[in-house]
């Protein structure tokens, strides 16, 4: 009673009322220093204006002070067109001073790059700190045309290699640049364009570190061949000596006419510099020692000069397929292919589903190639069809094989016949539409112990490309007397599962510990447990003599001694001054029969009397006597 | 009020809740049966989409694979043979040794077996097959466990160690091989039911393509059943980057695909 007095009495309400004022203008000053918190959140780049294929550095910083603000995470933005090189690498200071508080900054770094010239406009990135929306001003980077350079003599237009350095650059013109060879540059609509990248170089030591291939969307593209190492081959081209390596191979499948542009592929490098004086990534040393000076010996050049490698852009113009002769089933399969049939098997009953395979191979965007229709047919129903491609580079272009599998079922039994299947694809090398056709294919159908499934409705007819199901091999449904619903949870998820083996293994760990323990506690029990393996060792250890030579008298008082030591250990006794009515009383007081304790001493006497046998007189004995006791031991000391 | 008062009060109560609680249960049974006994009735008067459609809310309540089953069932009939398919791949892998399951399955999409393979060594793909994820852990787990406690209790007895060999040569080992057969299988489907993500083509006419657009170009069709690996990418709304036969990729809009 007294207690409670105190505590609501005026003075304590008081006491209460002012603590809880305090609290709340702590709060208040907490709050107010936390929304002193600025933050500045802007993007830079490192050159607005650049040429192509010179790596642009796009950063967005973000710097926050006085509040502490985790899980940074601006927006990537819009590239407006330009290539990602490489990034983002991030990167944090943090700093801390008694007026502003700690301030911290964010750092994003892109590198970037443009294959044309144009006006690029990199979008904003937004960001949220605390609650509040930060965004950047969009960038704007103009890429202008580049000096025009054409490989020597040839008016071919080529990228040279880009660096961060407008000397090393300049060095490297007309030295180091891949040039693109394209197989068709009018192909047709699904005709696929073989393009190959070779690497020119004329004297400079690159090591590659990278490649990658410009952003193609709208256009099947695929892989062909990148060479894992540069092996380079010499050439004299427009009378200059290059090293060329072929480095990479793709083929481009348009699907519309039209022209159409494709960023190609580049590479990424690293002009290796030594500390040594007069070493340098090119091999005619004047030249470049004429720019550098003395920079080799700048351990800041030590690591060597990062070098991309751009590719000037593919230009197509694809041409449509011609509106003359196209014949009415024609499917948009472009290519130079044969077609044929082959069925399973040519007998069977009307139980049997037979399976069709179409093989269409050539060459071609073979993957685009539609399945051919199945026609109508009076003998078959179609059930189910898949398409497998096989595709394979070749050394003309891209082509393969795709195998169509239709699985049929027979109508009626007698002799049916598949009827001839009709392709018609677009030969773009003779620019000529061919219909492929395979020979009709005659089966013998014999009536089957199922009943024939009934006509099937007529949107699923035969002769539509879609298979039908067929509804009369269905089991019934089930009736739902009660229900059983499944844990669809997964044990191995679970953790009282992963508990259980946990307290399983603890007491297996206890167990053996507890056994251990006892082990080292109770020498005795060691000797008793050790008996038969020692004993066994022993043997081996004879048997061993034995086969190397030596005499057996000496074994035979080895086998003795063995074999009295084992009765000795498993009951703790000394063997030295164990008898045979000793052994016999240990074994039969511990429930050992008692023909076998006799076997087993007499056996013992016998080992011990063998010793002063003449040499070589019982062997086979004693061999069957060691056999013998082992066995008779192993029983008696494990009963 | 006076502690008896309270005690009587508090058992009222919890009496009550208990009712109420066992009166909730059973008409939820209720409505349970008579939802199927409709679903039932549709199915069998032939009204096939009614029957999908009350099959349908009896499995978002009770996860059976016989109702699972009959929905599969009553889709096939209603024509919508991937839907179908999809349900009974549900259904089979909740109760992957129905015979029932099993036959439509085999009915609908003879080509699936291939394609859920885990393996082209026969007696390992059968195995895994024959028994569900939970019950390849069960056995995994309790052969594990039991050998454990076996071996716990051969190390305590380790006076009369030798009168308890048989239990280590005739159980512990084999526990113990039956649990290193049983680990790997139920990893497996783990690893394929909840950490791969794969799902099933269920419309018709379902093509793949060369990016997440209906302008970009068809690079192969897919047919009713075909399984697919969904790759987790960010590829916009409405479409999945996916990889099927051969490592090969495309893009498929995902209204046409059920995860499985």
């Amino acid at each position: 009673m007294n207690s409670r007095r105190i505590l609501f009495s005026p003075r304590a309400v008081r006491r209460l009322r002012g603590a809880l004022l305090g609290l709340l203008a702590g709060l208040f000053v907490l709050s107010a220093a936390t929304a002193r918190a600025e933050v500045q959140f802007q993007a830079q780049v490192d050159q607005a204006q650049v040429t192509p294929g010179d790596p642009i550095h796009f950063t967005l910083i973000l710097e926050t002070t006085g509040a502490q603000i985790n899980d940074l995470n601006p927006t990537t933005p819009n590239w407006g067109g330009l290539s990602v090189l490489g990034g983002p690498n991030s990167s944090d200071q943090m700093s801390y001073d008694s007026q502003s508080g700690r301030r911290m900054v964010h750092t994003l770094q892109w590198e970037l790059s443009a294959t044309r010239p144009g006006r690029y406009v990199i979008g904003p990135s937004q960001v949220n700190v605390g609650g509040r929306i930060y965004q950047t001003r969009p960038m704007t980077v103009v890429v202008a045309a580049a000096p025009a350079q054409t490989l020597a003599g040839s008016g071919e237009p080529i990228l040279s290699a880009r660096t961060d350095n407008a000397d090393v650059n300049r060095a490297l013109e007309g030295r180091l640049f891949l040039r693109a060879t394209v197989s068709n540059n009018n192909p047709y609509v699904n005709e696929p364009v073989i393009i190959d990248y070779t690497l020119y170089n004329d004297q400079v030591r690159l090591s590659r570190v990278g490649q990658s291939v410009g952003n193609i969307q709208g256009i099947l593209h695929e892989e062909l061949f990148h060479a894992a190492a540069i092996t380079f081959q010499t050439v004299t081209l427009k009378g200059k000596q290059y090293s060329t390596a072929h480095m990479y191979r793709m083929a481009l499948t348009p699907s519309k006419p039209g022209p159409v542009s494709v960023e190609g592929y580049s590479m990424e490098g690293v002009l290796p510099l030594s500390q040594r004086r007069g070493s340098n990534p090119f091999g005619d040393s004047d030249q470049f020692s004429n720019f550098f000076g003395g920079a080799f010996d700048d351990p800041f050049f030590g690591g060597g000069i990062k070098v991309r490698i751009p590719s000037p852009p593919i230009q197509l113009n694809v041409r449509p397929l011609p509106s003359a002769g196209q014949p009415p089933n024609f499917s948009n399969t472009v290519g130079d292919y044969t077609l044929r049939a082959t069925l399973d098997r040519r007998q069977g009953s009307t139980d049997d589903l037979f399976t069709l395979k179409l093989t269409l191979e050539g060459r071609g965007a073979i993957e685009l190639a539609s399945p051919p229709l199945f026609p109508d047919s009076k003998d078959f129903e179609l059930t189910g069809q898949s398409a497998k491609p096989d595709k394979e580079p070749r050394s003309d272009g891209i082509g393969g094989r795709k195998v169509f599998e239709y699985v049929l079922r027979p109508k009626h039994a007698g002799g049916l016949e598949i009827p001839a299947i009709r392709y018609s694809v677009f030969n773009p090398f003779s620019a000529k539409y061919v219909t492929l056709q395979t020979e009709p294919m005659g089966v013998v159908v014999t009536p089957g112990k199922a009943p024939l499934p009934p006509p099937l409705p007529s949107a699923q007819a035969p002769g539509s490309s879609q298979p039908a199901t067929t509804y009369h091999e269905l089991h019934y449904i089930k009736h739902l007397r009660e229900f059983h619903p499944l844990r669809s949870d997964r044990l191995l998820e679970s953790m009282a599962f992963w508990l259980l083996h946990l307290a399983a293994l603890t007491l297996l760990g206890l167990a053996w510990w507890r056994n251990r323990q006892q082990a080292r506690m109770d020498p005795a029990r060691n000797r008793r447990a050790g008996a038969w393996r020692l004993f066994e060792r022993r043997l081996r250890a004879i048997r061993q003599r034995m086969a190397q030579g030596s005499d057996y008298p000496e074994a035979a008082g080895e086998l003795d001694y063995a074999a009295r030591a084992a009765v000795a250990d498993r009951f703790n006794l000394s063997a030295d001054g164990l008898t045979r009515p000793d052994i016999e009383r240990l074994l039969l007081e511990h429930s050992v029969p008692h023909d076998r304790v006799q076997r087993l001493c007499d056996l013992i006497e016998q080992c011990a009397a063998l010793r002063y046998a003449p040499v070589g007189a019982a062997d086979g004995e004693f061999a069957s006597c060691i056999d013998e006791i082992a066995t008779l031991l192993r029983e008696a000391l494990q009963e | 009020m006076s502690r008896p008062l309270s005690l009587t009060a508090l058992f009222l109560l919890l009496l009550a809740l208990g009712a109420l609680r066992s009166g909730a249960a059973t008409t939820a049974h209720n409505s349970l049966d008579a939802l199927a006994a409709s679903a039932e009735e549709a199915f069998q008067n032939g009204r096939y989409p009614e029957a999908v459609r009350k099959f349908e809310q009896l499995a978002a309540q009770v996860p059976d694979p016989a109702v699972l089953y009959n929905l599969g069932t009553a889709q096939a009939q209603a024509g919508q043979k991937g839907m179908a398919i999809w349900r009974y791949l549900q259904a089979e892998e909740l109760a992957p040794r129905d015979p029932d399951i099993r036959n439509n399955l085999r009915t609908l999409a003879p080509n699936l077996s291939e394609q859920l393979a885990i393996a082209p060594v026969l007696p390992i793909d059968w195995l895994y097959h024959h028994f569900t994820g939970n019950e390849w852990a069960t056995i995994a787990g309790g052969a594990s466990v039991l050998a454990m406690l076996l071996g716990a209790f051969y190390f305590w007895r380790s006076r009369r160690r030798g009168a308890w060999r048989w239990l280590t040569r005739g159980v512990i080992l084999p526990l113990v091989l039956v649990a290193a057969l049983a680990y790997p299988f139920a990893f497996t489907h783990f690893y394929y039911e909840d950490v791969l993500w794969r799902g099933v083509v269920v419309a018709e006419q379902t093509v793949a393509r060369a990016g997440p657009s209906l302008s970009q170009i068809e690079t192969d069709t897919l047919p009713v059943g075909t399984v697919i690996r969904i790759i987790p990418d960010d590829v916009g709304s409405g479409w999945y980057k996916f990889s099927y036969a051969g490592g090969r990729m495309g893009f498929v809009e995902s209204s046409r695909v059920r995860p499985l």
